[in-house]
């Protein structure tokens, strides 16, 4: 497309990726991110809703579930979805990163239950040998109470 | 009953996953991850910006089809304190609203490294048309 060609031609490396801020709301996201009925997921621990009487049960019960996974740490993949929006945010078209994107990262700390999280991201390679044209940015989540959650690159095609 | 790192061996496949990625479904994803880019909501927005209508985020079908899930059809569970290492994502194409998702595992590499064992499991999704969607390589460190 245009738009992502001219934004490819314009960016520096180096140039910060506009940062995307997050609280990790735990229980709710696992609980709706569409694990339905019957659904344990006993990674983190599991209860029945009979055996609960906290508000989540009554959250869950109302929206058709007869299960629910509590966790003590925001899953892996939860964050990651958040480096995600924080590249989609600043592309024009998300083309390139629907198409052939890669992420690769590493989960270095805990991010705990509604703990602010910061995505952050700078380009540090721009390849340009055609037939490909790509981006290599660093991307990162710093934790409210110090220190990185995740650490890794994103590629994104052009 | 827990799945443990002497249990699996490479090259083991995995139960294969099918779902629908309903429009319901794709709603709460967006709501529950705050996501309101209108790449995912708006199909006319989309299509001014080069896609041929609404998508879903890529990030989606690794949702779905995690592998809490896939040891879950297995009839087994991690064991407690596995720790989520490590994750290589491709996202080759994306899923819509409506594609039916079949995801298919298997144990790709098991290691040990500085007295933790790692174990490497790779996960491709599909959409009804058999067209790749999504390449995930998880790496974990189990306890036992």
């Amino acid at each position: 497309m245009e738009i992502s060609k001219d934004f490819f031609e314009k960016v520096n490396i180096g140039q910060e990726i506009p940062p995307l801020t997050k609280r990790a709301v735990v229980k709710e996201l696992f609980m709706t991110w569409g694990r339905g009925k019957g659904e344990l997921h006993p990674v983190f621990g599991d209860s029945h809703l009979e055996e609960l009487d906290t508000q989540a049960a009554a959250q869950a019960k109302a929206k058709g579930m007869d299960a629910i996974h509590f966790t003590e740490i925001l899953p892996g993949t939860h964050a990651l979805e958040f480096i995600s929006q924080m590249i989609t945010n600043w592309l024009p078209s998300p083309e390139g990163w629907l198409f052939g994107g890669q992420l690769n990262a590493k989960l270095v700390r805990p991010i705990t239950p509604d703990e602010l999280i910061t995505c952050r991201g700078r380009v540090i390679h721009k390849v340009e040998k055609e037939p490909q044209r790509y981006l290599v940015c660093e991307v990162w989540i710093e934790k409210e109470t110090g220190g990185n959650a995740v650490i890794g690159e994103a590629t994104i095609q052009f | 009953m827990e799945l443990t790192y002497d249990d699996v061996e490479v090259g083991q496949e995995l139960p294969i996953l099918t779902y629908e990625l309903t429009p319901e479904r794709v709603h709460w994803y967006l709501e529950e991850a705050e996501e309101t880019n209108p790449f995912y909501s708006d199909a006319e927005f989309a299509k001014r910006r080069g896609l041929d209508g609404l998508v879903a985020p890529p990030m989606i079908a690794c949702m779905y089809a995690a592998p809490p899930e896939i040891l879950a059809a297995l009839g087994r569970q991690f064991p407690a304190h596995t720790i989520h290492a490590s994750a290589e994502y491709t996202f080759v194409r994306p899923a819509r609203p409506g594609d039916i998702i079949t995801s298919k595992a298997r144990i790709r590499d098991k290691y040990l490294k500085k007295g933790r064992k790692y174990i490497v499991m790779e996960i491709k999704s599909f959409n009804q048309n058999d067209e790749l969607i999504l390449m995930n390589i998880h790496t974990s460190v189990w306890p036992k």
